[in-house]
């Protein structure tokens, strides 16, 4: 490709099945000019995939996730059925919030904000709910 | 034309319940759903959608439409989002979703806990129970005429 040709927008399937891990995950990833597209498990992974009309060009999972399979399950159908897609399994929100950078650093927009501030974000959102549940 | 949905009929909008424009607000200490860049007309939207593919489609088109999207599986995590999470002018839901609780359940809830944030229903059945909502789409609907509605709604 030549330098002085636009990038096309690459698309990035989030599969996290915590709505306040995975929503700031994926707006994060959006401002760093990803198209996302957002799965909350493995089943609908595979239904996106499975789409034609719908193009997904990285898949970033979380590991442990209710369903009929977790993230390794999931990593083994893309090789299986979409070889050469690449996946990131991500088992903590650190580890999920350094691969989240390590993708925008690579991207059209590269780190439109620290991504501390994603990790610290995710946090007060699960310390909120946790003392919620405990009121 | 563009349409969300399983049946091949379109059919829109049936009942548009009058109500006066509030600020919207969000749970109490509740995080902003904006963490970068600002939503183009600062209005942030709930999704929630059991189909996958209904709900990337609606969502990308709420997105070029220049609002912040956040999307939920089930009414489960759309309690969970409005909890937490403040800002959210208007609640799209499906009625008929697996979880603990269905659109209607969703629905009224939001009516009670968060008067000033507006509900939008869709369902590929007309609902036979009393809703107090702000629009509904029968599915198939047309995207285009949903953030149309919305717009009238929040803009």
């Amino acid at each position: 490709m030549a330098a002085d040709q636009p990038r096309a927008q690459e698309t990035i399937l989030v599969v996290e099945d915590d709505v306040l891990v995975r929503m700031p995950i994926a707006q994060y990833l959006r401002d760093c000019g990803y198209k996302v597209i957002e799965a909350v498990n493995v089943d609908e992974a595979m239904t996106v995939l499975q789409h034609q009309e719908t193009v997904v060009d990285v898949v970033f999972s979380a590991i442990d996730m209710a369903g009929s399979t977790d993230g390794f399950g999931l990593s083994k159908w893309v090789r299986d059925n979409r070889p050469g897609l690449d996946v990131i399994l991500t088992g903590t929100v650190p580890r999920a919030v350094n691969a989240a950078k390590a993708l925008c650093d690579d991207g059209p927009i590269p780190k439109p904000y620290e991504p501390r501030a994603v990790h610290d974000q995710i946090r007060r959102l699960r310390a909120a709910r946790t003392a919620a549940r405990h009121k | 034309m563009v349409s969300i949905g399983t049946n091949a009929m379109v059919i829109g909008l049936i009942r548009i319940t009058e109500y006066t424009r509030d600020r919207p607000m969000g749970a109490e200490g509740g995080e902003h759903v904006r963490l970068g860049q600002a939503a183009k007309n600062n209005h942030a939207v709930l999704l929630v959608e059991d189909e996958v593919l209904v709900r990337l489609m609606m969502a990308e088109e709420l997105r070029s439409a220049g609002y912040d999207v956040i999307e939920a599986a089930t009414a489960d995590e759309a309690v969970d989002a409005l909890a937490h999470i403040s800002g959210v002018s208007a609640v799209i839901t499906d009625i008929r979703m697996p979880g603990s609780m269905d659109g209607v359940r969703l629905a009224r809830l939001v009516r009670s806990e968060y008067p000033t944030t507006r509900i939008l229903l869709t369902s590929g059945n007309f609902p036979n129970v009393a809703i107090d909502h702000d629009g509904f789409f029968l599915k198939p609907y047309d995207p285009r005429k949903m953030i149309h509605h919305i717009k009238t709604l929040l803009d």
